[in-house]
């Protein structure tokens, strides 16, 4: 069977079992801003919702663009893609915003991105593009070390912006990619090693802190004593107090001697008191109420929120749309009609997966908490538009596996 | 098995399958944990979701009123207008001045320095008040702090009570400053207005009440702010507080996570307190309490028909009103370390000698055992030889003696002789049995805390004649509340029935629109018992009684009136240290009157007096001067109603 689509015919092919989920799923972030923000009948909500909406629209748009231009003419662009990302992750170090402590948006307010969501979607192509090359040894080390390199690139990049989260989610995809291109296994076990040997000196690192906070709490005669000598610490340690705080009220949810574990426990109460069918819409409290600081409700704990009202039929449903949108790029990858098609549907299932999995582990104790938006939930310009062309990437490659 | 793992990791879809068995087994993972955490634990995440963002504040009831026999209120309250101020609505305020504060130092604040300012605050609004309405505001940081920790919800008072220039002024000033408001809150009152004065009547009956301070209570259901809680503490309002103080209500408001009032989530409205109507009749508690003059002692008017107690007093007395809103530990000192000890209800929690007014007691044992008749006598010489002991009668210090005396004659002149001579042959036995007729040595069930129990000779022991002839005469093992003895005289009066005091007749629901309401409650006179004695013999004893006031040579004619058949028996009881010095004597008179269809029957204690006939008769006499408007003394009390004052609730929330 031999044909070409056109970017028309191409969305004869599309899979809408997947669309569909993408759409309920964005549909659905809506009002879960709306409410999330919400403050009561008398007083104006937040615009958040709205800007939600104009960015979904936006990433409408950015799907469409996504599913037409057949993935193999983009992956001709890699090098530009590639480059254009890194340029922008550059630009953001010196001319970005900082929001949170951290210089990671570009423009201005509201409608600033985030270049570290764009070099995502390079990486992915990056390392799909050089990795399929059917000159490709994968069994070489020089392929080993050109991909580290790129991936070396990007994650320092975001590194000294900071945004850790996004940093991290970069080396399981690109593990993930390398694993199916077919990177030997010594390699991995290599890399085991030295996640074995960081793992050891941050261990030791966060004992040194745990002891130091310890004292700290003891010696301190209120909180804001306390919480000042802890950040005078955050030079002579690799993370920073709050991250390990956070680390450790995880290990040790009763750990809580000065509140670090607020947002933990807000979130598994806010999560636990939705039940089986939730409070309704609008009628959770915990973000109304500021329990769940408003500040992370409509992003990083949307899934709270959407917990809190919907329940457990709510959280049921969503776990189910992302099981449908990663099993779809999961057969993508299977049903791929070249490699560079099955890598980067690879890489972008595993990225999708992470941010869901971290996200949703998070705010209901699995995971230590990080700042992980939820894919197409949370309230997010960039991220909702990467996500929608990232799906669209993978419609694209689905459509066009038959084909030539 | 290694194979098929190698085919497994050598193929690109075999690395995608593991691929995706990780991911699925992850998503798993996520939805164990939210079936944990919403289904199975999800009650107890509800509850400490609720305990942390709903807050109980409690709506006081309006406090039941006590009522007079006729309907005269004898405690109510009156409103108190009080200065309060809200802290929860200072919070812009206050953010702002925390705001200015780091612009200013660009730097974090030092610890507590929020709260100062958050004091701060508050002083500098209750100054501006203040110079307003012309009083300095009284306020320590600490209790600011405590309350804006604590209590947020809740009103802190800065100006309690305003007198009315400072209302009017406030109500001039309108709107007050964010936060402020004048708040009405209920005060209790007591008083009697008599023409044109009010004093507090029956107050150690009535009791009185004291105010908690507002608390933050923790270990109930939901965390509960109690608001000040009025709770009596002493007499009926101690007594009936339960029936009194109503049912408590509440507002269950939802808190955001910096503790401020977000909304309210429902209102429980409280119950008001039901009314006491009183057996008391003011008029007659006036009279009493007015004859007791500047004694110390006790005054009780009974209606020997039901038993209804119609004055109970014991002076010297203080006014509740000094209590109110909450009891000073100054005051309470004071009144602890008085001498005369005015908080002591001597009609009641008290218990004395009952001196010659025991004879009645001992005559109708004598008369019901036989061992006594009409015709039963002895000579007095002045002074009687018993057991080896010389024993006087009370003539024989005023240099004289009373010859030979029949039983009528004995309790006229209250011989004494007679009396240790004829008591030694009833013996200890018969006159115990007769006081138990009586109920004497029991409580009467009078509903006031700490009734004395009065005090009667074990017959489990054998006792020397000396003993016995002391207790003919009302001394040594027997001591009586002037209750009791109220109650004795009573039970003579109406010919033998036994019958318990009544001090509380019935309980009503509040009436919104004055007046009483409709009964919920009401207590029937109760009749203990009927003596044995027969009614001729009976007779004999309540003759001899009328002998006592109405004889010309009666000791007790000092509480005849003019017009009225007053019957009446005098006591003097020794009262001595523990070397046997007297020391002083209770002067001790009970009557009752008319002879013919007794109305009152009463029982007068004094701890200061000479004898019962000089100084407690007299007391008895203005009583029944008063009762019988016989008197000189003009009568004021032309039944004055006093209407409860209708308290406008709380107004705000």
């Amino acid at each position: 069977m031999s044909r070409v689509l056109t970017p028309w015919s191409v969305f004869k092919h599309l899979s809408w079992l997947s669309l569909l989920t993408m759409l309920a799923l964005v549909g659905a972030s809506v009002f879960a801003i709306y409410s999330a923000t919400y403050r009561g009948e008398d007083v104006a909500n937040a615009p958040f919702w709205k800007l939600q909406a104009i960015w979904i629209g936006v990433g409408l748009v950015s799907f469409v663009a996504a599913v037409a231009i057949d993935y193999r003419q983009i992956g001709k662009w890699t090098w530009v893609l590639y480059s254009v990302c890194v340029l922008l992750l550059l630009v953001v170090l010196v001319a970005g915003t900082e929001r949170y402590g951290a210089r990671s948006w570009l423009g201005i307010r509201g409608l600033g991105i985030q270049p570290s969501e764009f070099a995502k979607i390079g990486l992915v192509f990056a390392l799909a593009f050089y990795l399929s090359d059917p000159e490709r040894d994968a069994r070489s080390f020089k392929t080993l070390a050109i991909c580290l390199a790129l991936l070396g690139g990007t994650v320092a990049l975001i590194l000294l912006e900071p945004d850790l989260g996004s940093a991290a989610v970069l080396l399981p995809m690109a593990a993930a990619m390398m694993f199916v291109a077919g990177i030997p296994l010594r390699y991995y076990f290599g890399a085991l090693l030295a996640v074995a040997i960081l793992g050891a000196v941050l261990y030791t690192n966060l004992l040194g802190y745990q002891a130091k906070s310890e004292e700290f709490r003891r010696t301190s005669p209120d909180k804001a004593t306390y919480t000042q000598r802890l950040i005078e610490l955050q030079r002579q340690y690799i993370l920073k107090p709050y991250q390990w705080e956070r680390i450790l009220v995880f290990l040790n949810p009763e750990r809580d001697p000065y509140g670090w574990g607020w947002n933990l426990r807000q979130s598994q109460i806010a999560v636990g008191s939705g039940g089986i069918t939730g409070k309704g819409w609008l009628q959770g409290t915990q973000n109304v109420l500021g329990f769940l600081p408003r500040q992370v409700a409509p992003n990083d704990f949307i899934f709270s929120v959407i917990a809190e009202e919907g329940g457990f039929a709510a959280c049921g449903l969503v776990l189910v749309g992302y099981a449908v949108l990663l099993l779809n790029g999961l057969w993508t990858a299977l049903a791929a009609r070249d490699r560079l098609g099955r890598l980067l549907a690879t890489g972008i299932t595993v990225v999708l997966f992470c941010h869901v999995f971290v996200n949703i582990g998070m705010t209901i104790g699995l995971v230590p908490i990080t700042g992980l938006p939820l894919p197409l939930l949370s309230y997010g310009g960039s991220f909702v538009l990467s996500t929608m062309v990232a799906l669209g990437i993978l419609q694209n490659i689905r459509a066009r596996r038959t084909t030539y | 098995m290694r194979r098929i793992w190698q085919e497994i990791f050598r193929r690109e879809e075999g690395r995608l399958m593991l691929l995706g068995l990780a991911i699925v087994g992850c998503l798993f993972m996520l939805a164990t944990q939210l079936f944990q955490l919403q289904v199975v634990q999800s009650a107890e995440f509800g509850a400490s979701q609720e305990r942390q963002s709903q807050r109980l504040v409690e709506i006081p009831a309006v406090r039941g009123l006590i009522y007079d026999r006729n309907g005269i209120c004898l405690a109510d309250s009156r409103p108190s207008f009080d200065a309060v101020i809200y802290l929860e609505e200072l919070s812009d305020e206050w953010r702002e001045r925390v705001r200015q504060e780091i612009r200013r130092h660009g730097k974090r604040l030092e610890p507590g320095r929020r709260e100062q300012l958050l004091a701060e605050l508050v002083r500098e609004k209750a100054g501006a008040f203040g110079r307003l309405i012309g009083v300095q505001p009284q306020l320590d940081e600490r209790a600011i702090r405590i309350h804006a920790s604590e209590l947020r919800p809740l009103p802190l008072i800065l100006f309690p009570d305003l007198n009315e220039t400072a209302v009017a002024i406030a109500n001039e000033h309108y709107p007050l400053p964010t936060g402020m408001a004048i708040e009405v809150n209920p005060v209790r009152r007591y008083g009697f207005k008599s023409g044109d004065q009010t004093y507090p009547l029956a107050a150690h009956s009535l009791g009185y009440v004291t105010r908690s301070k507002p608390t933050l209570e923790l270990d109930q259901s939901l965390p509960t702010f109690t608001q000040a809680e009025v709770r009596g503490v002493s007499g009926l309002e101690m007594k009936f507080d339960r029936e009194l103080r109503g049912r408590t209500g509440s507002r269950t408001i939802l808190i955001n996570a910096r503790g401020y009032k977000e909304r309210e989530l429902g209102v429980q409205p409280p119950q008001p307190g039901h009314d006491l109507v009183l057996a008391l009749d003011a008029r007659c508690q006036q009279a009493a309490e007015q004859a007791l003059g500047e004694h110390i002692g006790a005054a009780v008017v009974i209606d020997p028909n039901n038993g209804d107690v119609l004055a109970l007093a014991s002076n010297p007395t203080f006014d509740p009103n000094k209590f109110i809103p909450h009891v000073r530990r100054e005051e309470m000192d004071a009144l602890m370390k008085d001498p005369s000890k005015p908080l002591a209800n001597r009609a009641v929690s008290e218990q004395y000698a009952p001196g010659s007014t025991f004879k009645l007691v001992v005559a109708l044992a004598g008369l019901d055992s036989g061992k006594l008749s009409s015709a039963s006598a002895a000579f007095c010489s002045g002074e009687v030889q018993v057991g080896g002991q010389l024993k006087k009668c009370w003539i024989k210090s005023k240099g004289g003696q009373h010859g030979a005396v029949n039983l009528r004659s004995a309790i006229v002149h209250s011989c004494n002789i007679f009396f240790y001579e004829h008591g030694m042959d009833i013996g200890m036995g018969p006159i115990v049995a007769m006081a138990k007729q009586f109920h004497l040595g029991e409580r009467t069930g009078v509903p006031l805390p700490r009734e004395a129990r009065g005090h009667l000779p074990d017959l489990t022991r054998r006792h020397r004649p000396a003993e016995t002839a002391n207790i003919a005469i009302g001394q040594g093992e027997v001591d009586t509340t002037p209750l009791q003895m109220a109650c004795v005289t009573a039970a003579i009066a109406n010919g033998g029935t036994v019958i318990a005091p009544r001090l509380v007749k019935s309980i009503h629901q509040q009436n919104r629109d004055g007046g009483i309401g409709t009964a919920v409650e009401e207590f029937p006179p109760r009749e203990l018992g009927r003596l044995t004695v027969r009614p001729q013999l009976m007779e004999l004893v309540r003759k001899a009684m009328l002998g006592v006031v109405q004889d010309a040579d009666g000791t007790g004619k000092k509480a005849g009136v003019p017009g009225v058949e007053v019957a009446g028996k005098t006591g003097t009881a020794q009262v001595m240290d523990t070397q046997a010095n007297i020391i002083g004597h209770r002067a001790w008179f009970v009557s009752f009157a008319p002879y013919k269809n007794p109305k009152y029957a009463l029982a007068i204690m004094l701890e200061d007096g000479d004898s019962g006939g000089q100084t407690a008769a007299p007391v008895a006499g203005k009583i029944y001067a008063h009762l019988f408007g016989v008197s000189q003394t003009k009568d004021t009390a032309t039944k004055p109603q006093r209407r409860p004052l209708a308290l406008a609730r709380g107004g705000r929330h």
